[in-house]
């Protein structure tokens, strides 16, 4: 009795463990997997809210006990600033329509229109090495899988799983995630990864003759289709060239706050959402395919 | 107390103890966040075999891993493994002293925290090194306030530990 218990341990043991190995090379290789998560979700997301309840409760508490000449002096600050911005927005408009003219002229394609999606960064601590953060927009809110993230400052991450009301993004600073970039100052097109380790983004296989300095600010290029050209990367902080390299190497410093603590937009691309769904699995591997 | 009382304790406890591993800790103690979920499903294998075993261990293992954002499959064979280890070492467990009880504990965490570090490198974006087993530190201390809390609910049933 004793010994045919150990061997049916063993049995399913092994079971178990094969099921395991099958479920994570299934998980890497994308994709199949997203139905199980889904249907785990349900029961297991809830935690999401519950643990975000007590750093929202201090956070509106905080809110409520502000003095009125706190309230006062912001609102004087926020007057301030929109003035400026709108300032700057009726500038922004001039040079946009120029630039509509402009492209007509040389018969490029009109730039798309985008929508945003302000979404909340849960205070969850995602499996600790890789670079992930959870925001509470799903699917239910038009959020997609590979939906490009930004913040006030610059480019985020992009959405690698999204569920019926969250979802996890995965920051540019992830070892597996690369973003195809254009330096501004000269147009040099080249693509940033993350790292396994810091918060910087490394530009590797710069051609020793390619013009490339400290301070230059990067830009996001459009390639790849994942992400709209034209958004804040970063500037770079150093470049290193080894004598007998045949590269040159750079690290990027990223703009955004990298989402913690702080509010996220999620861009939605009016051409990508048109696509619909039979060409949404195009859009994941061509996600998979700048991420890889 | 009867053993089928125990089932709201088993997914209380569990519930707690990923709630506890996803909530956020300051970056310079992250490094020593205890791996909370592997301790009590330790504890569980060892106290309700009949409820906690290999298969419910796998499946509880995969809803970690949809919770935590890692792998699929990751968790869920690092608490088959634990699980595995503890039905095999039941019978010794519950005679031996309590010091070997603890590095019994200690060392089962040590070699999950190695597991599921070794997979997150392989399978996605981790990174593993010996510093991660920081984690391990304070199993002992947790471990003990584990079976303190429950033997309070429990104290007619000494049958284990």
């Amino acid at each position: 009795m004793r010994s045919s218990n150990k061997y049916l341990i063993s049995i399913k043991f092994t079971a178990c463990v094969i099921l395991s190995f099958l479920f994570m090379s299934i998980d890497k290789n994308d994709g199949h997997l997203e139905g199980i998560r889904e249907t785990i979700g349900v029961v297991v997301f809830p935690l999401y809210s519950l643990i975000d309840v007590p750093y929202r409760a201090y956070k509106t508490t905080v809110f409520k006990l502000r003095t009125q000449i706190d309230i006062l002096e912001e609102n004087d600050a926020l007057r301030a600033e929109n003035i400026a911005l709108t300032l700057d927005a009726s500038r922004y408009l001039s040079i946009k329509h120029e630039n509509e003219r402009l492209q007509k002229i040389i018969q490029a394609p009109s730039v798309i229109d985008q929508k945003i999606l302000v979404a909340n960064v849960l205070q969850i601590e995602s499996s600790h090495a890789s670079k992930k953060i959870v925001v509470n927009k799903g699917r239910s809110h038009g959020v997609y899988r590979g939906q490009p993230v930004v913040d006030s400052a610059g480019v985020v991450g992009q959405v690698s799983h999204a569920s019926a009301f969250y979802s996890t993004v995965v920051l540019i600073t992830d070892a597996i995630h690369a973003l195809p970039i254009v330096i501004n100052r000269n147009g040099l097109r080249s693509v940033v990864t993350g790292s396994r380790k810091n918060d910087v983004l490394s530009l590797d296989f710069i051609s020793l003759s390619d013009d490339i300095r400290v301070g230059d600010s990067v830009v996001t290029s459009g390639m790849g289709g994942v992400f709209p050209s034209g958004y804040p990367v970063g500037s770079i902080v150093s470049v290193e060239s080894r004598p007998g390299d045949d590269f040159q190497r750079a690290l990027v410093k990223p703009a955004s706050k990298l989402g913690r603590f702080h509010e996220v937009l999620l861009i939605e691309l009016e051409s990508s959402r048109d696509k619909g769904e039979s060409q949404e699995e195009e859009n994941n591997s061509n996600a998979i395919g700048t991420a890889g | 107390m009867k053993k089928s009382k125990k089932i709201p304790f088993i997914i209380l406890s569990f519930l707690c103890s990923f709630i506890l591993a996803v909530v956020p800790f300051p970056a310079e103690l992250n490094d020593y966040r205890p791996a909370i979920p592997a301790i009590v499903m330790i504890y569980w294998c060892l106290k309700a075999p009949q409820y906690i075993g290999v298969i419910n261990g796998w499946f509880i293992g995969l809803g970690f891993d949809v919770l935590h954002g890692s792998v699929l499959g990751q968790n869920a064979l690092g608490f088959t493994l634990i699980a595995y280890a503890c039905l095999l070492y039941d019978s010794r467990f519950k005679f031996s002293p309590r010091s070997q009880q603890i590095v019994f504990v200690f060392i089962l965490v040590a070699f999950y925290i190695t597991v599921t570090g070794k997979i997150s490198q392989i399978f996605a974006s981790g990174d593993f090194t010996m510093t991660h087993l920081k984690g391990a530190l304070f199993t002992p201390l947790i471990w003990l306030l584990l079976v303190a809390l429950f033997r309070r609910t429990e104290s007619k049933d000494n049958s284990l530990l």
